[in-house]
């Protein structure tokens, strides 16, 4: 029995749904998603990255940063992010729009980071969490990000943007044009606008059950 | 008894198979001894990754070293040096035999075979200097992907002018396997590579693009060509058909047309649309109706009575891989269930399972095909069975100590992060499951003292194959098997 | 290497040649209708599993659809069964505006560096928004102000001034669109203690229509 035509046509046509159904129909319905223009602050959200953030973003990437840290905060009905302060709201599809490559991640080895620059307050906390992480947080099992930092012998008086940190007497230690923009990006990272399909709070595991069964009987 | 096979002048004549093994022996012996080296490549790297997670200082003061690049390095060397390379050789030999014809010039698919290695080792230097993509699986910048389709394009023609070449006028199933397989690959490479490195989707939908595309190189590629490797060598080794053989083509369609959404599952709870978490969720349950009929006929097939020629590397890394996608299928279902994958989700689970798809089914069935492969191509016995025996022995323990200490660490770890009263600070839920992951690293290090075993039997069968003197008439080493029955 | 025995475990045997593979298997499919002994039990079990498979795989598809049947477009911002559109999402197009709120943001962003926080602007310098005529006095007179500017002598409440206000319109760099000068109006006509009425968006639009010719600024003498 020859089937080969039939096997090449059953395997096109496969394909070729698999594709409709995972790809096109989302590059369709993620072309309707736009950013979201309120009308009483007279801006889009989420806001348009800056160079440097963008900068930062693509520094992110080519770390592999997203090997150990995700970028999804999830719903209280999926874990603890929410009470572990990850964020103030379950990440939407729509805080993602202006990111070039998103980095959704698939392994939290470290902390969540999709809101992680309402987290830290200053550059500085970044830096040194980047320099040295296990004096910045005891027990922490990121590597150190020393490449980032140029260690140079002060000449007449120390920078204005050295780190706080130990180093050998006459030295100081300066983070570079990378790690600027990579901490320009991480506190970029804050997603809390309110947007319409944000309103909706999930219930935690418990009452959800209640909630569902509750919605059916209406 | 079957008349046809035993016709006066039979098909199985040597001279025939010789010149078919003549014409494909150079590029698949060049196949295995890439995948090979890049096996190697991958599990130094997988090892140098696991140490990192318990020694983060490991070489950390370089950005090339880095962690977030040796983890995407390890991943692109298994699948693109390692797992083509040897799906390949295997699907080369299969459709040779199978379709009882001569490859054609065999220099070209090796310039083929040469610029696919050149690609792999552009991509991932790329990757090392900072140029990675970030999509999962996808790494690896669009100059060496351009590369790569380019030299898949030399090596699948010579596999599709292999099956035009035809001289037999069934299709077994592993040639469905193959043939699906060598059409499939690029047109998934395309789309993805198209949609996230050459153009742009936005938003998350660049999300659920690079779980497609970094599912399918497994569901549409490296797995159909490992089921058509276990397909063709459990009634080639065994003596015996395929148990519920008429079966076998419902397998194959569901296979392909539901394992072809079941990365979406992985996007279960992210900020994607509901309907694609729903829909990568329920393939994966669909997925039972393959999972079902495939093992119907492995099981059958293996459990069917004593194998003819005696046990040996090929026929145990065989069954090894045949139990391991049913083991797969079975533990992608149960992590796929809500209440579980609550735990679960975006924790060392997920790197198990794909060690579990890659490692145990994928790699365990191209390594007990190579076995089968390559004293064939050679014509000489395999130099060391001490080397075999401790390749296997290291591979499954390797295999299951890596796979089982990735789910306990996922389970602490997923545990840990969803208790935040016992667990407030980051640094205790890393202490919590620590432990597991020094069992991953040693698992990586068995591994590759088998691997290293491997390597060195093949380097040694190269050689042999090439100043071993030439063997004319191959019987005595392979004789012939026994007329195959219907109803043995 | 002279080793006959066919068991050697470096060169396993073949139990079958590819051939005899191609043409059992073949032959296999061809005879499928053959029964056989318990043969039949098959056919009748997968039938079962599948359907089943396909009805509850089905059941669960739907009901965790999410917004499929909203659309794709919507289905996006739809990432739970749990979440209505209809019940859930407020209605975009009648998010109600605040034109005070959104006049102050704009007033803090320019016009206080010259009219100041107060309102009260810097006597001899910047005349002063609260208890003026100009602002809680004709709306059409003051619409016209924003839109082209002012520029020259003039007094306000008994103070000589002679300053350059920018215009808003079109022919200014700031280019306000209806709704902005509106709100902004609207702000400085209810705040400090001015109680005067609300300018609406339709008025602005209006003026800017009635003076659409006018390519200079205005000055004390056109009020």
């Amino acid at each position: 029995m020859n089937r080969g035509p039939y096997i090449f046509l059953g395997a096109f046509a496969l394909l070729a749904f698999s594709w409709t159904a995972a790809i096109l129909a989302n590059q369709l319905g993620y072309g309707t998603l736009t950013p979201h223009y309120d009308a009483m602050e007279g801006k889009s959200f989420p806001a348009p990255q800056p160079g440097i953030v963008a900068r930062g973003a693509m520094v992110y990437t080519d770390l592999g940063c997203a090997a150990c840290h995700t970028q999804q905060v999830r719903r209280a009905d999926l874990g603890g992010d929410l009470t572990r302060g990850w964020g103030e709201r379950a990440s939407v599809a729509r805080d993602y729009l202006h990111e070039k490559t998103v980095q959704l991640g698939h392994n939290r080895i470290g902390p969540d980071l999709r809101n992680v620059g309402a987290r830290y307050e200053s550059p500085e906390d970044f830096y040194q969490l980047l320099y040295a992480p296990e004096q910045a947080l005891p027990g922490s099992n990121m590597p150190a990000y020393r490449f980032l930092f140029e260690e140079s012998k002060i000449s007449g008086e120390r920078s204005k943007d050295a780190l706080d940190v130990a180093v050998a007497p006459g030295y100081q230690v300066i983070p570079t044009e990378r790690a600027r923009s990579l901490v320009a990006y991480l506190s970029y990272l804050e997603d809390v606008y309110a947007y319409p399909e944000t309103q909706y709070v999930y219930p935690e595991k418990e009452a959800s059950d209640d909630a569902a069964a509750e919605e059916e009987g209406q | 008894m079957d008349p046809d096979s035993s016709l006066p002048q039979s098909p199985d004549s040597r001279p025939e198979w010789a010149e078919i093994d003549a014409s494909i022996k150079v590029p698949v012996l060049f196949f295995v001894y890439a995948a090979a080296a890049w096996l190697v490549t991958a599990t130094v790297l997988g090892f140098i990754a696991s140490v990192q997670l318990v020694q983060p200082a490991f070489l950390a003061d370089c950005a090339w070293t880095t962690h977030g690049r040796i983890v995407p390095l390890a991943r692109n060397a298994l699948i693109y040096g390692w797992g083509f390379n040897a799906a390949f050789a295997v699907l080369i030999w299969i459709s040779a035999r199978l379709c009882r014809a001569p490859a054609p010039q065999w220099g070209i698919t090796l310039v083929g075979a040469l610029f696919w290695n050149i690609g792999v080792k552009l991509g991932l230097i790329g990757i090392m200097i900072g140029q990675s993509t970030g999509h999962f699986l996808m790494e690896m910048p669009g100059y060496a992907a351009a590369v790569l389709f380019v030299s898949y394009g030399i090596i699948g023609a010579s596999v599709a002018i292999i099956y035009s070449r035809r001289r037999e006028g069934n299709l077994f199933v592993s040639q469905w396997y193959g043939l699906a397989a060598l059409f499939w690959f690029p047109w998934v490479f395309t789309i993805g590579q198209a949609a996230l490195v050459f153009g742009s989707i936005r938003g998350t939908g660049q999300a659920i693009t690079a779980v497609w595309y970094g599912h399918n190189i497994y569901a549409l590629f490296l797995a159909p060509i490992a089921l058509g490797a276990i397909y063709y060598l459990l009634p080639k080794r065994l003596g015996r058909p395929i148990a519920g053989y008429n079966w076998a083509a419902l397998g194959f369609w569901s296979f392909a047309l539901f394992a072809t959404f079941g990365g979406l599952a992985y996007l279960a709870g992210s900020p994607v649309p509901g309907w694609v978490q729903a829909l990568g969720v329920s393939s994966n349950f669909m997925m039972l109706v393959p999972l079902v009929v495939i093992g119907y006929n492995f099981l059958g097939t293996m459990l069917g009575g004593t194998p003819a020629g005696g046990s040996g590397p090929a026929l145990r890394f065989i069954k090894f891989g045949a139990i391991a996608f049913l083991v797969a299928g079975l533990m992608i279902k149960v992590f796929s269930v809500p209440q579980i994958y609550v735990t679960t989700q975006l924790t060392f689970v997920n790197e198990a399972m794909n060690q579990m798809h890659w490692y145990a089914f994928v790699s365990m069935s191209f390594i007990g095909a190579i076995y089968f492969i390559v004293p064939r191509l050679a014509t000489h016995a395999w130099p060391s069975g001490a080397l075999i025996t401790a390749h296997f022995w290291s591979s499954v323990a390797g295999v299951v100590i890596v796979v089982a200490s990735l789910v306990l660490a996922g389970i602490a770890q997923g545990g840990a992060i969803n208790d935040v009263e016992a667990y407030p600070l980051f640094a205790d839920i890393s202490a919590h499951y620590s432990g597991y992951l020094v069992g991953a690293a040693l698992g990586f290090l068995t591994l590759l003292v088998g691997q290293l075993a491997f390597l060195v039997n093949i380097l040694m069968a190269i050689y042999q194959a090439c100043f071993g003197g030439r063997v004319t008439d191959p019987t005595p080493l392979f004789p012939q098997p026994p007329v195959l029955e219907v109803n043995s | 290497m002279s080793d006959n025995s066919n068991n050697d475990f470096r060169r396993e045997a073949s139990g079958a040649s590819d051939h005899d593979i191609q043409v059992v298997h073949g032959r296999m499919l061809a005879n499928q209708e053959e029964p056989k002994e318990g043969y039949s039990l098959m056919p009748l079990f997968m039938l079962g599993f599948v359907s089943t498979m396909i009805f509850l795989v089905a059941i669960y598809f739907i009901h965790n659809r999410a917004g499929l049947s909203e659309g794709l477009g919507l289905a996006t911002q739809i990432q739970d069964k749990r979440f209505n559109p209809d019940k859930h999402m407020p209605d975009d197009t009648v998010v109600a505006i605040d034109p005070i709120a959104v006049g102050q943001r704009l007033y803090a962003q320019v016009c206080v560096a010259c009219h100041q926080v107060n309102g009260m602007g810097i006597p001899g310098a910047f005349p002063p928004l609260a208890a003026v005529d100009y602002v809680t006095g004709d709306e059409d007179r003051l619409i016209n102000i924003l839109i082209h500017g002012l520029q020259g002598p003039m007094e306000v409440n008994g103070v000589q001034y002679n300053g350059l206000m920018p215009a808003f319109g079109p022919s200014g760099t700031y280019n306000w669109s209806d709704e902005q000068i509106s709100y902004v109006l609207t702000y400085i006509r209810q705040e400090w203690g001015n109680e005067a009425s609300e300018i609406t968006v339709e008025r602005v639009a209006e003026v800017r229509a009635a003076t659409a010719d006018r390519t200079t600024m205005l000055t004390a003498a056109d009020l």
